[in-house]
């Protein structure tokens, strides 16, 4: 009998349960997303990893922390792949507007993560929601806009203790709409969908005639942070990231990328990408999509309920994503969408959880409950797909990150 | 604030009569689906009926001459409905569906300034009927809505009010003026709240005084074809003399004070549409008897105008004893109402409390007897879904309006067919 890896672990958690613990989770509806649901779950963590996942195991003599979840729904922390937290803080204004370096259309070495307000009041309110993990990703305005950054939502004082460790570098691109429009006024341009397909590819042939350059004995040639990071891009060092909705702008991307041997990781909003699903299938290409938005442009305006639905039934990852501090705190609403239009319940808990996982290129860390995994993890009253449903309890790596109750108590002595 | 208007069989049926009795436009192809020939009877079983107290009742349903006749238990024959309920449709408090197309798109857009002071814009003048966005709404189980004549500006003009569907403005009106919209707050024309009070204040006392001002003076019942905008040139008039109710964007709590203030102040008859920090008055608001339109529905602190918005805003409202009804503020996203109303009950709005806002609300405030509950004699106006409407899993599966059913087709479901499987050689 063939036994899969997952499963063969699985088996281990259910006969070895560990021998200590710090916490430990008992009598939960799991919802694992490695595999199919579990009755009377218990989850025992240490060390900020799971240790053991199984149906009713035994709570090791002395656990600290031992949580009884009858009633109650847990599941991995959830995971936003398109995120502007932290670079467009709460409240919006133009003190806060930091996602954007729209001086020209590429800017590949700036960096979100040296935008982030680490006390931006949106990612408390994430964290109620049961998000985990977020990509912050620079905005749409520049063809290369710059690299994001992976972040945990525990309650930090510093960035650096936000900041996902080894986390894979992503980058963020643009195509379509916004930078033609926010370039059109330029001498130089792009104002065309044409002009954008054209700067891109110069840019990155610009790398390699730099490459060769500086390769010359004896080489001048000054460094340029911009086209080391493109090299980077070029070398498949970083994740990209391609904000685009038409089906035609998808195609023209990946023309140019083919033509550079790059491999995309995700195009986001991705409205048409059903159109093209083989080719991005064929691509082995993501795609982070909203359940419902639409209209808001002309290049939305083919979206449809079922988008999310048929790509992933072509075999693509296929990410929720919120690119909201609103609807980010219902994510597991956003995803429940995509049952309503025929997404199975499993494919769609997979895209708030494992398929940004696999994304945003954590899914040995995030995404599941499995043994060896970070303990991220979110407790709600109801059923996830639920409209009920609420956030109770959040970990990020063992650690409590949310308590309704204690937050309602503290609310009510204000 | 009115109090609910008495819904009376007599007045729904003056009201289908002069929508029904409306000339088409000669060969206009019909793309609503809902013929201009009058209804057919019929009846539907077996469905999951959501009645006016929020009571969930299995049984049917039964529509003559484009009323409903009879529900409940008792209604056995017709189309067997499967179990699926039907709710009376959702009524878009307060938006801008039909005057925007593409909102990054100047040339479909309708929903701009034109001034200040424009008491005498008409959203209908910007109304366009064969919208794509519309059956798409219509899909998301929204059966009317509010459309507003532009989202800017401190006297924004004449709001309409309008069905989700017909193929002319004729059709598709269901009143209009059927509120005049002013908007507090920063921002705007005037550049400071201090400027917008000043000058919206002026535009007031310049105004003809009402001849004879009372409180509690009920606005009769009137249809858009029986009263065709009389207020139009003199909506300030109309509003003083409580004939045209006013509808006050409002979103921080000082605005709402401000706002309760001008209602009393010069005795107008209105409701809050925003009310993000509602809460904090809703003692003031409910001791006024003015309504407010939530809008956004879970409005976040994202922003100094609202730095106190919470989720439970809408639970404190409602115990406070302040009738709510929901608005989606644009074109694309009433589809959306449905269930962020229901995450209201996640934090503590009753679910029969934000169905009836959601669907009888805006009815109630812009008087339009008939429409938003399931009752004998009322308007054959509803919605058939999969389950619980308020629910993100539930699918619409049925639009019915004066007992005609509605297309179901759309932009999107056309896209959808063309895609389901794709055509041509594979992609590489």
């Amino acid at each position: 009998m063939m036994i899969s890896s997952t499963a063969f672990s699985a088996m281990v958690a259910l006969t070895s349960a560990a021998r200590s613990a710090d916490v430990a989770i008992v009598h939960a509806n799991l919802l694992p997303i490695s595999g199919p649901p579990v009755a009377d779950g218990t989850v025992l963590i240490e060390g900020g990893r799971i240790v053991a996942v199984g149906p009713g195991l035994a709570v090791p003599p002395g656990t600290p922390e031992v949580v009884d979840a009858a009633g109650g729904w847990l599941m991995p922390g959830l995971i936003d792949l398109h995120s502007h937290m932290g670079v467009y803080s709460w409240p919006g204004g133009e003190s806060h507007s930091d996602g954007n370096e729209a001086t020209a259309p590429t800017t590949p070495s700036v960096w979100a993560g040296d935008s982030v307000r680490v006390n931006d009041p949106a990612f408390r309110s994430a964290v109620a929601g049961g998000v985990t993990t977020v990509l912050v990703l620079p905005g749409s305005a520049n063809l290369v806009g710059g690299e994001g950054v992976v972040l945990k939502l525990r309650p930090a004082r510093t960035f650096a203790d936000m900041r996902v460790a080894g986390a894979p570098r992503h980058i963020k691109m643009a195509c379509g709409e916004n930078p033609k429009r926010v370039y059109h006024a330029d001498e130089d341009g792009p104002s065309t969908r044409m002009g954008n397909v054209a700067a891109l590819r110069a840019r990155l042939q610009a790398a390699l005639d730099y490459r060769t350059l500086r390769s010359k004995p004896g080489s001048t040639t000054p460094t340029d942070r911009d086209l080391d990071v493109l090299l980077d891009v070029l070398d498949g060092k970083v994740r990209v990231n391609v904000h685009c909705y038409r089906s035609d702008d998808i195609e023209g991307v990946l023309r140019v990328m083919d033509d550079f041997g790059v491999q995309i990781n995700a195009f986001h909003h991705a409205t048409d990408a059903y159109k093209v699903r083989d080719l991005l299938a064929a691509h082995g290409v993501g795609i982070a999509t909203w359940p419902d938005w639409w209209g808001f442009k002309h290049e939305s305006f083919d979206a449809i309920p079922e988008n999310a639905a048929l790509s992933k039934a072509a075999g693509l990852r296929v990410a929720t994503h919120s690119d909201s501090p609103d609807t980010v705190q219902r994510l597991h609403l956003e995803a429940a969408k995509h049952v309503s239009v025929g997404m199975s319940e499993q494919a769609a808990m997979e895209t708030i959880t494992l398929d940004p996982a696999a994304l945003i290129g954590l899914a040995d860390r995030i995404g599941t409950i499995e043994v060896g995994k970070d303990a991220d993890l979110v407790l709600f009253n109801h059923h996830p797909f639920d409209v009920r449903a609420l956030a109770q309890l959040t970990w990020i790596e063992g650690a409590r990150v949310y308590d309704r109750a204690a937050a309602e108590r503290a609310d009510a002595q204000r | 604030m009115r109090s609910a208007e008495p819904w009376s069989r007599r007045r729904a049926l003056a009201g289908l009569a002069a929508t029904f009795a409306l000339p088409r436009l000669a060969s206009a192809a019909p793309r609503s689906g809902w013929a201009a020939t009058a209804p057919a009877d019929f009846s539907l079983r077996n469905a999951t009926l959501v009645l006016p107290n929020g009571a969930q009742v299995r049984g049917g349903l039964s529509v003559v001459g484009g009323l409903i006749q009879a529900l409940g238990p008792e209604v056995d024959q017709g189309e067997d409905m499967g179990g699926d309920w039907i709710f009376p449709g959702i009524f878009d408090a307060a938006g801008t569906l039909g005057m925007v197309e593409v909102d990054q798109e100047s040339g479909s857009r309708d929903d701009r300034d034109v001034g200040a002071l424009t008491p005498d814009a008409r959203a209908i003048d910007g109304y366009n009927p064969h919208s794509e966005v519309i059956p798409v709404t219509r899909m998301g189980g929204i059966t009317g809505a509010l459309v507003v004549p532009r989202t800017s500006g401190l006297i924004s003009g004449q709001a309409a009010a309008v069905r989700t569907v017909g193929d002319t403005l004729a059709e598709s009106t269901l009143r209009s003026p059927a509120a005049l919209l002013i908007r507090l707050g920063p921002g705007g024309e005037a550049g400071s709240r201090v400027g917008a009070l000043r000058e919206l204040r002026a535009a007031l006392e310049a105004s003809p005084a009402p001849p004879t001002a009372q409180k509690g003076h009920q606005r009769p019942f009137a249809t858009s074809a029986d009263e065709p905008a009389e207020a139009g040139a003199d909506a300030l008039g109309a509003a003083r003399r409580r004939e045209l109710p006013v509808l006050i964007h409002a979103e921080r709590s000082d605005d709402i004070e401000r706002a309760l203030g001008l209602l009393d102040e010069w005795g107008l008859d209105g409701a809050i549409w925003g009310g993000a920090e509602a809460w904090m008055l809703r003692h003031s608001i409910a001791e006024a008897g003015v309504r407010v339109v939530l809008s956004p529905v879970l409005a976040q602190p994202d922003g100094y105008g609202r730095l106190g918005a919470r989720y439970d805003n809408a639970k404190q409202l409602h115990e406070a004893g302040v009738a709510l009804a929901f608005g989606s503020g644009g074109a694309h996203f009433s589809r959306n109402l449905r269930v962020n109303v229901g995450v209201l009950t996640a934090h503590g709005l009753p679910w029969a409390a934000a169905m009836d806002g959601l669907c009888a609300g805006g009815p109630e405030l812009y008087g339009l007897p008939g429409l938003g509950r399931l009752a004998p004699g009322a308007e054959a106006t509803f919605v058939r879904c999969s389950g619980d409407p308020l629910q993100p899993r539930t699918a619409i599966r049925g639009v019915w309006f004066g007992g005609r059913p509605a297309s179901l087709r759309s932009h999107q479901t056309e896209l959808l067919e063309r895609y389901q499987t794709l055509s041509g050689p594979a992609a590489r």
